[in-house]
């Protein structure tokens, strides 16, 4: 009995350990929870952040970025945009000095993003997903 | 072990003991001071809040202006040299000396936001080819009327090819020299007002651009500048997962301010006076389309580009067709590029051609045609009446005799006829000889040096290019790249052909009539091709930057 609820006990936590590294490597895209958008395929994300399109679904939106180095960056763009941060840097480069689009505004870390989301109702953004919280809305998760 | 646990143990009592007649002497006072502090906290909090919201509004304001102006910038430094010491690049400016200033250049690009709608942007360029002067390539007020429409009021680049907007921007560029064959347009900016309307298809994201405006820009294979005015065009773009397809139209409407000396100055004078002088004189049709002016040029580009780039494979190519309505060595250009990424290489390579139309050049063969039956008639026309043509040819022979013959055949020799055959070496004898010589420059003008300048707007040029890119950073790329110029085409040149011959007033020379010479025209480039083999090589490397 006793060495069945030890075991129980480990298995668990050793359950929530592989979950939170899991959840730390996932990246999930989010808007506010009053937005009217509830889901969003990888390439309307793609689009909005690469400033080809500023709507999902008729609703207009605005991307929030995060600071270049940031690990939710890094994983966002791979596997979201499919862009490593030098392809990114040229295309943008194309995009700015032709005067044709400027990038969407970098803040600085996950709060910041959940931040400015809970306050701005047209703002999507992407965090790690462990950084969710109340009054945010997940419409995409990065696989 | 037992003592050592009792005294421990004894501790916290003896400690008790020993506070416990403080702490009831003080219960009241400390509750006070307690209350005290709290509201000394509460107050601090306060303050604090007041502080935090005085910071933060702070930095609102700040990176409110922060993000009001935006400061871009783009760099490249490195060096190219052409390997062979017979031809030059005249765009670029490279020769068998390497050079960093053929390549290297920098920008520097403000934007500032003025509203939401409203932006003012400064692009300074300072490029090693164009001596370091620093220029504005964009220098616009910007107005996003409505989600889908921005316009542009001021300078800009002009949107001739799929790249030239950015062509400056080496990072953004797989080559460190584009390819020369299609991206040699000497004019980069116009001033006026530009349209981007935007949509979606789907998922197919469409841009469609126009501008019109008032242009300027040298051309150095005719040694002039040049003001296009007005100069318009349109173009659309359409995006769609990896592919980028762009189709575009320009016009414009120039007006030439040739070097004094230099090849249009020397060319187009001749040539017009042939029309009006020579060739009436010598009884030469003019076929009436030569069209030789300086002004009122019309040129029209046409261009159509992709580009595949699905992060690892990049395919990219464009074909345009230029044409202008004077002796401009005009027509179709292409290329097609490949790479493709491993990790931070980018090997690639690139198959390029240039060749000026049929369009084009017919009209510099009319005008070699024309320019070349002056000539003829004037040198034959220069005979004596009597004497088989060619008559200078017989004429310088037997000068002493026939001298006569050349004071009254045509427009040019205005001489009187020497009085006498036996003023032989008289003054007279010798200005009839410098008569003759005039003739000769003549004849060489009219037909030797136009035709040949003519041959030379006939050309032909092919290159490959290999080159690498590293990515030393997320900002930061390193190149190298190697391109093979040949194929610049077979020519025909033409020639008076003279000797030397004793007569009875000392040497003379003696004319043979036009021989033809075959050879190559320079391609794009300058100096002789025939000497450095038909062919060249650039070599470049560069180190290329955003910010």
């Amino acid at each position: 009995m006793t060495i069945k609820l030890k075991l129980a006990r480990v298995l668990s936590t050793a359950g929530l350990m592989m979950a939170a590294t899991f959840a730390s490597a996932e990246v999930v895209v989010i808007v506010n929870a009053s937005s009217s958008i509830s889901t969003a395929s990888a390439d309307e994300i793609q689009q909005v952040f690469l400033g080809k399109r500023n709507e999902i679904g008729g609703v207009s939106v605005t991307p929030v970025d995060q600071s270049e180095g940031n690990e939710a960056r890094d994983t966002f763009y791979e596997k979201v945009v499919d862009k490593t941060p030098a392809q990114l840097n040229a295309y943008w480069s194309r995009l700015i000095f032709t005067g044709k689009g400027k990038p969407p505004k970098q803040y600085f870390d996950d709060a910041e993003v959940v931040e400015t989301v809970l306050e701005e109702e047209d703002a999507i953004g992407y965090i790690d997903s462990s950084a969710v919280t109340e009054g945010i809305k997940v419409i995409y998760t990065a696989q | 072990m037992v003592k050592k646990k009792t005294t421990l143990a004894l501790l916290p009592i003896t400690l008790c003991f020993s506070s416990l007649p403080v702490l009831a002497a003080t219960t009241a006072d400390l509750e006070k001071r307690l209350e005290q502090q709290e509201k000394q906290i509460k107050r601090l909090e306060n303050r604090l809040k007041g502080t935090r919201a005085a910071v933060k509004e702070n930095r609102s304001r700040i990176s409110d202006a922060a993000d009001r102006l935006q400061i871009n910038g783009f760099m490249t430094a490195g060096a190219a040299v052409n390997d062979g010491d017979d031809v030059y690049e005249p765009f670029y400016g490279i020769d068998d000396d390497t050079r960093s200033s053929a390549i290297s250049k920098a920008g520097v690009q403000m934007t500032f936001e003025i509203t939401e709608d409203w932006d003012a942007t400064v692009q300074l360029l300072s490029r090693g080819a164009n001596g370091y002067d620093l220029q504005a390539e964009w220098a616009y007020l910007g107005w996003q009327a409505t989600d889908n429409l921005a316009l542009k009021f001021g300078r800009q680049r002009l949107p001739y090819y799929l790249l030239s907007e950015y062509l400056d921007v080496g990072y953004a560029l797989p080559w460190i020299i584009p390819p020369l064959e299609l991206y040699n347009i000497p004019a980069t900016t116009t001033d006026g007002i530009s349209g981007v309307y935007s949509f979606n298809v789907g998922s197919v994201n469409f841009a469609a651009q126009a501008y019109a405006g008032q242009s300027t820009g040298r051309t150095e294979q005719l040694e002039a500048d040049f003001i296009s005015s007005p100069s318009w065009g349109a173009n659309l773009t359409a995006d769609w997962n990896s592919f980028t397809f762009r189709v575009g139209y320009n016009r414009s409407t120039l007006r030439t301010d040739p070097d004094e000396g230099g090849v249009a100055d020397s060319l187009v004078p001749a040539m017009q006076e042939a029309e009006s002088t020579y060739g009436p004189a010598y009884g030469v049709a003019d076929p009436g389309n030569l069209e030789i002016s300086t002004e009122n040029i019309r040129t029209d580009y046409i261009s159509a580009g992709f580009m595949y780039d699905d992060g690892s494979l990049l395919v990219m190519g464009e074909i345009a067709n230029l044409s202008a309505e004077t002796f401009q060595p005009v027509g179709d250009a292409g290329y097609i590029t490949v790479g493709y990424r491993f990790g931070k290489w980018m090997p690639h390579l690139t198959f390029s051609k240039f060749q000026t139309d049929s369009k084009a050049d017919d009209r510099i063969r009319a005008i070699q045609e024309y320019a070349d039956a002056v000539g003829k008639a004037m040198y034959s026309s220069a005979g004596v009446v009597g004497v088989p043509n060619p008559g200078l040819v017989a004429t310088n022979g037997y000068f002493n005799s026939d001298y006569a013959g050349l004071g009254v055949t045509n427009g040019i020799i205005t001489s009187s006829l020497c009085p006498t055959l036996d003023a032989v070496a008289t003054g007279c004898e010798l200005s009839v000889l410098g008569q003759r010589d005039a003739l000769h420059d003549a004849v060489i003008g009219y037909s030797q040096t136009i035709y040949n300048s003519m041959e030379d707007q006939i050309q032909e040029q092919q290159s490959v290019t290999i080159g690498l890119v590293y990515d030393i950073n997320p900002r930061v790329k390193a190149k190298l790249q190697a391109t093979h110029y040949e194929n610049f085409g077979a020519n025909t040149y033409q020639y008076l052909n003279y000797g030397t011959e004793v007569t009875g007033v000392g040497a003379l020379e003696t004319f043979n009539g036009f021989t033809t010479v075959d050879g190559h025209s320079n391609g794009r480039f300058s100096g002789d091709p025939d000497a450095a083999g038909n062919h060249t090589a650039i070599y470049s490397f560069s180190i290329d930057a955003v910010f």
